[in-house]
């Protein structure tokens, strides 16, 4: 109970940052759909994307099949309908109308990561633009191969501004925006790129999962890409046991005399020199059959990184969800429980900052799994269609899905107690109570 | 967009940490409801659910088992069991708080099963309980949102969805709207009247007082007329009285003859009057009449304060409309329609165009030789002389004009006449007795540079104009000739009309010697005449002579041909009739059979057409009998089939009576099961349907026994299901 875990800390028995942690994952834990806070839908197509900007985490951004993108301010409420539902209402819209929208559905719509002035939008129009907020006018955009399907900026770059693009081209381009070109062309996969994630641990690396069944990892300061994660290639629990690396040593020792003269250093941290030092052989060519692994039978739909940037999840076609050591590049094993997801579009999984859940969109429900055993841990049911995304806000531990049938829900840690006790004060007297009514 | 199939799990069940509060209660709420779901009746028995209500109120586990045991069978394929779970589900919703966040959680779920807005999963059959549930379940949720809408997000989304993106129409909301717009459009059209009326008051009198003047000017019109049309009546009777038509259905067939044209004849002198009572008649209908009814609904609409104008207008606006209404039947009456108007304001040439009937011109009487050499010329009626009869008779010359204009005889015309040659037309006449060459290029238009260069000089030689002019055509119309009535007039002479049937002054066209007597009643002389048809056609006679001979000479019984043919043949054929004739008189006065020279062949075709007729008569009063009974039993088919849209719905029509039998005897009747709602009553429909799709999933060993049998019924009812 939350005033239990408030006495603890009171008498010092719970430190500060453990009890922040408890009292997240409390929340965390008891998520449910919204009841007082609502976002009414501008949206005249499948939400394909939303996003809670990083800085402050009060813009939502949207972006839709009909080639629309809204802004909601999550923290400020519009109106109020009968005295406590807090309907938001988007502040800013920019759709087919605006001379400068897209024609298209909207695919992805992402934040600058250090600033809300800015946003992207990638379109199966083939372009991605970029806006500028505050005048609602497009600052640039690029002009893609093909549908674009994804497009990341690293959350965490600072000598930087790219935009990663996966479209149903076959290579991963990196648009800059203080250039207003492309930099770099990722070519590897064998078909179009659906999802990608750059590392939340270097802002160097990039991963890209694509129709092929491949999620490659780059080193955008290198060609070509050095790690192609195999779903055959597994490993035990969160680290790889230590057998393995007294394993790894004399396979090492016989590839030395092949190995390059850089040291290994594309990977932030790489603690275990075999992986670093295989990854090294095979970099620019790569050995055809490391080349031609795959993490998923079928595309790969979906990638999350944690927040700690050591794991990776994706989601496949195959209706499967994995979890990826990011250092070791192994399959970790976690035997997610039964699920059905959709195959045809990317999918944006949640994580907690934990990481103890992971959302996933499964069909026309949400699914909350435990990330470390696997475990349906709750269901979330109130869409009516298909959902094709969701975003975990951290700092209000609220969730955020949208879906095709056009709504942007809200699911918040539910405590009743609180609530009612708030709704007493501003209900109004000509709404029925929700009491028990037995009396004929 | 396929749903995962849901797993049907009572929350009772996944919450299994409830502690069962007592069993005995949990147990007899879901026995109750599912004794409550288990019956056929349209809706659930209110005693069963208050004991319900009762039981569930005991406890929370007993909510939550009634929740589990209501879920599991809204997802059952039947619509009734649903539509009673609904019945139950709604109550229970009303009633308790915990039901009602238990049902929000699930409503995505709970919904499709209800409404079965989702195309890939419809609700079940029977037809007639899904479309109550889907109607229950609709105005059910959307009493729910208005009620505890504010407290469940999901309602709203529920609505939502249902209203924007499903489209299902939502009664309550849309009646709502629509009556604060019809209130709206009332008072509006409230504001419009009683301008109307305030404008009305004004004006009334002048209103009436124009009505007035011009009924008036009708009634004095038609005073005029009556006086007309009554010396019109002594006059048709004085010529009845001239032309001595002995036979009474001679003189009916000429007053219906009369009466259907235009019986008021047109003179120089009361045309005036003609048109100036179909002037003010016309203002009378048209203008008038529609004002006063106008005025009359719009008093009737209004709503004012003070009733007493209002009454007192509709009072004189009613008396002025049955005024008007008077004058118009007395109109009617003299045979002043308003179209008639319309007719009688056109030209003459219109009204030709009404009498053109397109039609085979046949003769089928022949008549006896025109004696006459101008039967045009000496036609006393001009008008009817360009009927199609004439036309056709006249195409050795350009007869029409010339039997107008021969009324005034113009030698010089007449010799013109005479000397033109005759051509059909073409539209080489329009350069007639041209030599000429021609420009190409006629028109003078400037196609410079249009489509090359353009010789603005160039010309048709003369002779090849001519070349071009040349025509010709396979088909050539045979000349007919339609013989002229020749019924002897008082004033002397014969009746030159040309009809094809019946004269409208003499009636049926009989053949007729030179002094008009009918042959057909004078048997004698006839014969000594010889043979007419042989004389008036010649043609015809070559062909008919030696047959009739033939017969006359030899047996008739040797006659081959059958009588049964004949009644498919058109019974004007001479030769096949007459042969028919004689074998019909064979039979009926064998004995009768020596004086067979005494009968004219005139009298044998007479008779032979007699019998034909009455055959062809015969067969079609059968025909006819035989289309009414097969339209009886297809509009019966028809009735049934659409009393029931579909086999479902009569299933479920039939339901009630037979559970009052149930109730009555037990033991006898089988009792109506939830099953036998699902199973097909096999309709007529059904049989229509199945035999018009499935005719190739059908047996083929089916198919050739019954192929036969199918086909003679088939020929026997062609238009019968």
């Amino acid at each position: 109970m939350w005033c239990e875990a408030v006495r603890l800390r009171e008498r010092g028995e719970l430190r500060a940052r453990r009890f922040e942690a408890v009292a997240r994952a409390r929340r965390a834990a008891s998520l449910a759909l919204s009841n007082r806070k609502e976002f009414a839908t501008p949206h005249h197509g499948a939400v394909n994307s939303v996003q809670v900007d990083l800085t402050e985490g009060r813009y939502l951004l949207s972006g839709a099949s009909d080639g629309s993108a809204a802004i909601f301010d999550v923290q400020n409420a519009t109106e109020y309908e009968a005295g406590f539902i807090a309907k938001h209402r988007s502040i800013l819209l920019v759709d087919k109308q605006h001379e400068n929208g897209h024609k298209f559905a909207v695919s992805m719509a992402i934040w600058y990561p250090v600033d809300t002035g800015l946003f992207v939008t990638a379109s199966f129009d083939q372009y991605v633009k970029v806006w500028d907020t505050n005048s609602a006018q497009v600052v640039m955009d690029f002009k893609m191969p093909g549908k674009v399907y994804s497009a990341a900026m690293s959350p965490i770059a600072t000598t930087h501004m790219l935009i990663a693009t996966g479209s149903a081209d076959v290579q991963v381009r990196l648009c800059d925006i203080a250039s207003g070109a492309f930099t770099h062309t990722l070519s590897g996969h064998r078909d179009g790129i659906m999802s990608l994630e750059w590392s939340a641990s270097s802002e160097w690396i990039l991963m890209s999962g694509g129709c092929d069944g491949a999620i490659r990892f780059w080193d955008i300061r290198r060609a070509g890409c050095f790690c192609v994660l195999d779903q055959s290639r597994s490993q035990l629990g969160r680290r790889p046991p230590f057998l393995e690396s007294t394993v790894e040593k004399s396979y090492s020792v016989q590839q030395r005399k092949g190995k390059s003269n850089k040291k290994p250093q594309t990977l932030h941290k790489s603690q275990i020199p075999g992986q670093g030092q295989i990854q090294q052989r095979l970099h620019p060519g790569l050995s055809t059959s490391q080349n031609r692994a795959t993490a998923h039978y079928g595309a790969v739909t979906g990638l999350r990184t944690t927040t700690d940037g050591m794991y990776l999840l994706s989601s496949g076609s195959d209706s499967r969800l994995r979890l990826w050591d990011i250092d070791s590049g192994r399959n970790t094993l976690v035997n997610f429980e039964a699920m059905r997801l959709q195959t045809s579009k990317p999918l944006q999984l949640a994580v907690t900052e934990d990481p103890s859940l992971v959302f996933v969109p499964c069909m026309a429900s949400i699914k909350a799994y435990n990330l470390w055993s696997g475990m349906t841990f709750q269901t979330l049911r109130g869409h009516y269609e298909l959902v094709n995304c969701c975003y975990y806000s951290a700092q209000e531990q609220e969730l955020f899905t949208g879906s095709n049938d056009r709504q942007i829900l809200v699911w918040s840690p539910s405590t009743p107690d609180f609530t009612e006790m708030e709704d007493d004060d501003r209900r109004q007297k000509d709404f029925v109570a929700d009491e028990d009514n037995w009396s004929d | 967009m396929q749903r995962p199939s849901r797993p049907k799990v009572a929350p009772g069940g996944e919450r299994g940490s409830n502690p069962p509060s007592s069993s005995a209660a949990e147990t007899s709420v879901a026995s109750l409801i599912e004794r409550a779901t288990s019956i056929t009746d349209p809706s659930v028995d209110p005693a069963l659910l208050r004991a319900i209500k009762c039981a569930a109120r005991a406890s929370d586990g007993a909510i939550r088992d009634a929740f589990g045991v209501l879920l599991s069978l809204m997802a059952k394929p039947h619509a009734h069991v649903r539509l009673l779970a609904f019945t139950i589900a709604d109550e229970l919703f009303m009633r308790s708080k915990l039901f009602r966040s238990l049902l929000a959680d699930a409503l995505d779920g709970f919904l499709p099963l209800a409404v079965g807005f989702r195309r890939a999963h419809p609700l079940p059959p029977p037809a007639a309980s899904a479309a109550l549930l889907r109607k229950a379940a609709v105005q059910a949720l959307e009493r729910w949102h208005h009620l505890f809408g504010a407290h469940y997000r999901q309602l709203r989304l529920a609505v939502e969805y249902l209203k924007e993106s499903a489209r299902v129409q939502f009664p309550g909301l849309r009646d709502r709207v629509s009556v604060e717009a019809r209130a709206a459009r009332e008072a509006r059209t409230q504001e419009i009247l009683t301008a109307k009326v305030n404008q009305l008051r004004q004006n009334l009198s002048a209103i009436k007082a124009e009505i007035r003047s011009t009924t008036d000017e009708i009634r004095n019109g038609l005073e005029i007329i009556h006086m007309e049309s009554k010396n019109f009546e002594i006059y048709a009777n004085n010529e009845d009285e001239e032309q001595e038509i002995a036979s009474l259905a001679m003189r009916s067939i000429r007053m219906a003859s009369l009466m259907s044209g235009e019986w008021i004849p047109e003179t120089q002198e009361n045309e005036v009057i003609f048109n100036a009572l179909r002037e003010s008649y016309r203002l009378l209908v048209s203008k008038h009449l529609v004002t006063v009814q106008e005025w009359i609904s719009v008093l009737v609409r209004v709503n004012l304060a003070d009733n007493h104008f209002r009454d007192s207008a509709l009072k004189e606006l009613i008396d002025v409309k049955n005024e008007i209404r008077a004058v118009r039947s007395r109109c009617s009456d003299l045979g002043l329609d308003l179209d008639n108007v319309h007719r009688r304001r056109g030209v003459q040439e219109e009204e030709d165009d009404d009498f053109w009937v397109v039609g085979k011109i046949e003769v089928p009487i022949p008549g006896r030789v025109d004696t006459s050499a101008d039967a045009a010329s000496s036609s006393k009626d001009t008008r009817k002389g360009k009927m199609p009869g004439a036309r056709v008779n006249s195409d050795n010359g350009k007869a029409p004009n010339a039997g107008n204009r021969s009324r005034k005889p113009n030698p010089e015309k007449a010799k013109l006449h005479a000397e033109a040659p005759v051509l059909p037309w073409s539209s080489a006449l329009d350069r007639w007795g041209s030599n000429r060459d021609a420009h190409v290029n006629q028109r003078g238009l400037e196609l410079e540079s249009h489509w090359g260069r353009v010789d603005n000089d160039a010309v048709i030689p003369a002779t090849k104009i001519a070349e071009l002019n040349v025509h010709s055509s396979v088909y050539k119309e045979d000349p007919v000739e339609i013989q002229p009535c020749c019924a002897p007039l008082k004033r002397g002479g014969l009746c030159q009309r040309r009809d094809l049937k019946v004269c409208p002054f003499h009636g049926p066209i009989v053949p007729r010697d030179a002094e008009g007597n009918p042959i057909g009643q004078s048997d004698g002389h006839c014969d000594a005449d010889g043979n007419p048809v042989g004389q008036t056609d010649g043609c015809y006679g070559a062909e008919v002579n030696p047959m009739e001979q033939n017969e006359g000479s030899s047996d008739a019984g040797e006659n081959l041909i059958q009588p049964g043919e004949s009644s498919d043949g058109e019974y004007v054929q001479e030769p096949s009739s007459s042969r028919v004739v004689n074998r019909n008189n064979d039979i009926r006065n064998n004995d009768t059979s020596h004086d067979l020279g005494n009968i004219t062949v005139e009298q044998l075709a007479r008779q032979a057409v007699n019998n034909v007729r009455k055959r062809n008569s015969d067969d079609k009063a059968r025909e006819r009998v035989q289309r009414a009974k097969i339209r009886q039993h297809n509009q019966d088919v028809l009735r049934e089939a659409a009393l029931a849209s579909t086999s479902h719905s009569t299933a479920a029509y039939d339901l009630p009576s037979q559970t009052v039998a149930r109730q009555g005897r037990r033991g006898k009747t089988k009792a109506p099961t939830l099953a036998s709602m699902l199973k097909k009553k096999v309709t007529t429909k059904d049989r229509i349907t199945e035999r018009l799709l499935n005719a190739r999933a059908r047996d083929a060993t089916i198919r050739e026994v019954s192929h036969n049998e199918d086909m003679s019924y088939r020929e026997a009812f062609p238009n019968q299901w």
